[in-house]
Order: structure tokens, then C-alpha cells, then sequence
């Protein structure tokens, strides 16, 4: 008895064969759900449009003409010295330097140009405390300016990072 | 077409025709004083946003450049205007679990579809809005109302593009359950 139904069973699974849909199927699927997506999401839109833009007061727009600075040019920062002239500047020196370098031993300084020289040098010149020149003094003043130059990066990020994470 | 149109009245303006600025504030009204409205939660305050938000952008608009829209640019101005006054005021908004509560608990009454009169649908709309969390409600705005696109609404808010994508699948799961019933009517109407 028990090994006719074995035998049946046998039998029953050797014969069935697994169905198969038409080559096209999981394409029509997937096309009719994206259509279906795509329906609800104009719908989201068509809804959101209708019904959520919100107007201000009637008198908006001349509440904010009279806000305005009347019979004035916007301010457009204007440096006095132009970029321009800052780039043309910055070649001429460098210009200056390269020739200079290239020939040092040609120019020819005159005796009036050396005695000012050396009066700016008297003018300028002073003693300057051995402290100052010390390298713990240095080695101090390149930890401030370290420690200065971090506060500020640092506080620009953070300022950034919570305007962002306000968002999360 | 209206990155040209802006530009016209934004160079008059700053050739010094204050009043060719009444056309940006014409145009733009509206959506600003909804962007405000979203976050603050309250008319009042979104005026006042909407307001500060013009005269900031006419007194800085020599710092735009144009390589976004305008539109872009001016909602920066108000996103940050909104949440510097939350920040300052500390506006009651709701909060994430509030918003859990109002919505998923039994006592949220959404009437049969049959009830919603053609007028109330905006009062239902406007309450599962009003019901999102206050960024959450302005990234809708952007997306839905303004059509803005993920590359703009990364340098309105300064959120990464994957975290926008993120929180825009969730927003939309969000209101496809909350606004099923007016969405199936709606889907009628389309059809």
C-alpha cells in the first residue's frame, strides 16, 4: 500500500512540469507597476499643487517696496584699486626681481643712493630684545598662530555642520 | 525663458529701478511665503520672513552671479532666515514624535472619502503638511510645488543628494498612506 502511493507520487512529479509565462511577463509586470507609481506620484502632485501653495497678505508685495531703500542703487562693492591693476602690479614686481637677479653684477648704484640707503638704515635700525629672538619665544608664537588658525576653521565647520544637521 | 525674464529685472534693479523689483516679489510671493510657512508653522512669523527675505536678497542681489535660478538663490535666503528665527525664537514646531502619536495612534480621524467635500480637501492636505516635521515640510514644498531638482535643493539646504533621495522616499511613503483616500480620487480625476 504504502509503496503504490510512493509509486504514484513518483509518477505524478515525473509528469508535472513547472508552468512558464509568457517570455515578456516579468517586463509587463515591472511596467505595470512603475505605471501604477507613476500614477499615484502625479496624483501626489496634482494634490500637493491644487491645495498647499499658500499667499501672503493682498498688500504684500507693497509692504516690501516700501521696505526698500527708495531711489538708491543697490551697493556694488567696488575696490579702489581693480584686480587688474593688482595683477599688472604683481607682474612689474616680479618683473623687477627677476631683473635685478639676473643682473646684479651690471647695476651700478650711485654714491647719493648708498648714503640714503644707509640713512634709512640708521633710522630704522634698533635693538631687538633677546627674548624676541629666542626659540621659545618663536615656538610660542607658531602654537598661538596655530591655535588661532584651528578656532577659526573649526568654528566655520561647526556652524555649517548645524545648519546641516538641523536637517537629519 | 524665466532665468532670461529674472535677469532683465535684476539687472534694472541694479541699475537702480528699485521698483522693477516689485516684479520678483510678484513672482515669487507665493512660494516663499509658503517655504517660511512650512517651517515656521504660522502665518505671522512666514510674513515676516517672506518680508526680510526680499530686502536681504534686493540688498545682496549684486552677489548673484546667475550660474543657478534666482529662485534657487532666494530660497537659500529664506531657509536660512527660517531657521535662524526658529533657532532665535524657538518657535514651537512639531516633533518627530508628535508626529508619530498624531498620526498612528487610534485617535487620528480621517473622514471617509465620501465626507470630503471638493472645499475641505485643502484643509486635509494642508493638515498632513502642517503635520511634517518643519524641514521635512519644506523639502515637499521644493520638490512638489516648486519642482525644484535634487542638485538645487543641495545648495538651498546644504543636505547631501543621497540624504534628500532618502528623506524624499520616506516623505512620499509618508503621504501616500496619510492622503490615500484623496489620492484614489485624485487618480480618478487624472485618468
Amino acid at each position: 500500500m504504502e509503496n503504490e502511493s510512493k509509486n504514484i507520487d513518483k509518477i505524478i512529479k515525473q509528469n508535472m512540469d513547472i508552468e512558464k509565462p509568457s517570455l515578456e511577463f516579468t517586463e509587463k509586470v515591472m511596467h505595470q507597476i512603475l505605471a501604477s507609481e507613476s500614477i499615484r506620484e502625479k496624483a501626489l502632485i496634482s494634490l500637493l499643487q491644487k491645495h498647499t501653495l499658500k499667499e501672503p497678505s493682498i498688500d504684500f508685495t507693497s509692504k516690501v517696496m516700501s521696505i526698500l531703500p527708495k531711489n538708491s542703487h543697490v551697493f556694488v562693492y567696488k575696490p579702489v584699486i581693480s584686480k587688474n591693476v593688482w595683477y599688472l602690479l604683481a607682474v612689474g614686481f616680479i618683473l623687477m626681481v627677476v631683473y635685478i637677479f639676473l643682473n646684479a653684477d651690471d647695476i651700478v648704484t650711485s654714491e647719493l643712493l648708498n648714503s640714503y640707503i644707509a640713512k634709512i638704515g640708521t633710522v630704522f635700525s634698533f635693538k631687538i630684545p633677546n627674548l624676541l629672538i629666542s626659540p621659545i619665544f618663536a615656538l610660542s608664537m607658531f602654537a598661538l598662530s596655530s591655535l588661532l588658525l584651528l578656532d577659526y576653521f573649526l568654528r566655520n565647520r561647526m556652524t555649517k555642520t548645524h545648519e546641516n544637521t538641523h536637517f537629519l | 525663458m524665466n532665468i532670461t525674464t529674472d535677469q532683465i529685472y535684476i539687472d534694472k534693479v541694479l541699475q537702480g529701478e528699485t521698483n522693477a523689483f516689485a516684479y520678483l516679489v510678484n513672482k515669487y510671493k507665493n512660494m516663499v511665503f509658503t517655504l517660511a510657512r512650512n517651517i515656521v508653522k504660522n502665518n505671522e512669523d512666514a510674513e515676516e520672513i517672506a518680508q526680510d527675505s526680499f530686502l536681504k536678497a534686493f540688498q545682496k542681489l549684486h552677489t548673484f552671479k546667475g550660474d543657478s535660478k534666482f529662485s534657487t538663490w532666494l530660497y537659500t535666503i529664506v531657509y536660512r532666515n527660517a531657521i535662524s528665527l526658529i533657532r532665535k525664537n524657538k518657535i514651537s514646531t512639531t516633533n518627530i514624535d508628535n508626529y508619530v502619536i498624531d498620526n498612528y495612534s487610534s485617535g487620528f480621524d480621517f473622514p471617509q472619502i465620501e465626507a470630503i467635500k471638493k472645499g475641505e480637501q485643502k484643509k486635509y492636505v494642508a493638515k498632513a503638511i502642517n503635520n511634517l516635521p518643519e524641514n521635512e515640510a519644506f523639502l515637499i514644498s521644493l520638490y512638489y510645488l516648486d519642482e525644484s531638482t535634487v542638485d538645487e535643493i543641495e545648495k538651498i539646504t546644504g543636505l547631501t543628494k543621497n540624504n534628500i533621495k532618502v528623506k524624499l522616499f520616506r516623505l512620499r511613503k509618508k503621504l501616500f498612506n496619510e492622503l490615500s483616500l484623496l489620492l484614489k480620487e485624485e487618480v480618478t480625476t487624472i485618468l
